[in-house]
């Protein structure tokens, strides 16, 4: 790979968030890193090459003003989007109230959505762009209890192949990375 | 450098579960790096446990 590209991570101060900026700033890799959490501003006394920000992901116009920042500020382009945020939802249907199935929609879905829409025009004008999302098994399989989560990971598998087949044609890839619950949160 | 200690502290959660999220994000830097070849794809890592839910 090259360092003349930006890294961008989101959830970088959850769990696995952590254990990949670590991998990633060893490997002196130009990184913007955003999390709502504030401590991934301390990302920033590890090197220089670490841009992070705390806020909403959700709020689209904010994240493309700082990605257009923080890619000025670091006098490169960004060729990578590592999206491992979002949110465990758990309840009966009947349990979960409507707003609940939105809110974990909107985490899961939406806010990678809009992040991916905030860097693709930078892939698409230097025709190169990597793209993962940290997804779930839930995307595969269904169980009791889990209908909203299984829904948003199943959704953001099927906005992961649309864009695929709308980007592929300018050297951009994305994939899912489906954990089960081990790999993120136990 | 972010220190292993810290890492691990920060887990608080035993040794080995912190060799699998540390696995799992090498995984995925590999994924996102490396693999040149891979697109449009959900790569599944099944370690069953889901499967006990």
């Amino acid at each position: 790979m090259s360092s003349d590209k930006i890294v961008v991570v989101t959830g970088a101060c959850g769990q696995l968030g952590k254990a990949i900026v670590k991998d990633l700033s060893e490997r002196e890799l130009p990184l913007i890193l955003i999390d709502k959490d504030k401590d991934v501003l301390n990302y920033e006394d590890v090197n220089k090459s670490i841009l992070a920000y705390s806020f909403d992901a959700g709020n689209e116009e904010l994240m493309a003003e700082i990605l257009e920042t923080a890619s000025g500020k670091l006098g490169k382009t960004i060729g990578y989007l590592l999206y491992c945020a979002g949110i465990m939802s758990y309840g009966s249907i009947m349990e979960e109230p409507a707003e609940k199935y939105l809110d974990t929609f909107r985490q899961n879905v939406l806010n990678p959505i809009i992040a991916t829409k905030c860097v693709l025009p930078y892939m698409m004008k230097n025709k190169f762009g990597r793209i993962l999302y940290v997804s779930s098994v839930f995307s595969e399989i269904t169980r009791k209890n889990f209908s909203s989560y299984s829904i948003s990971k199943a959704g953001l598998k099927a906005f992961m192949e649309t864009t695929v087949k709308e980007y592929s044609e300018y050297n951009i890839s994305a994939n899912c990375i489906a954990l089960d619950l081990c790999g993120q949160n136990l | 450098m972010m220190e292993d200690k810290n890492l691990v502290d920060s887990y608080a959660l035993l040794p080995r579960v912190f060799v699998k999220v540390r696995e799992t994000a090498r995984l995925c830097i590999s994924v996102l790096l490396d693999y040149e070849a891979i697109n449009g794809q959900t790569i599944v890592i099944d370690n069953g446990y889901s499967k006990m839910v």
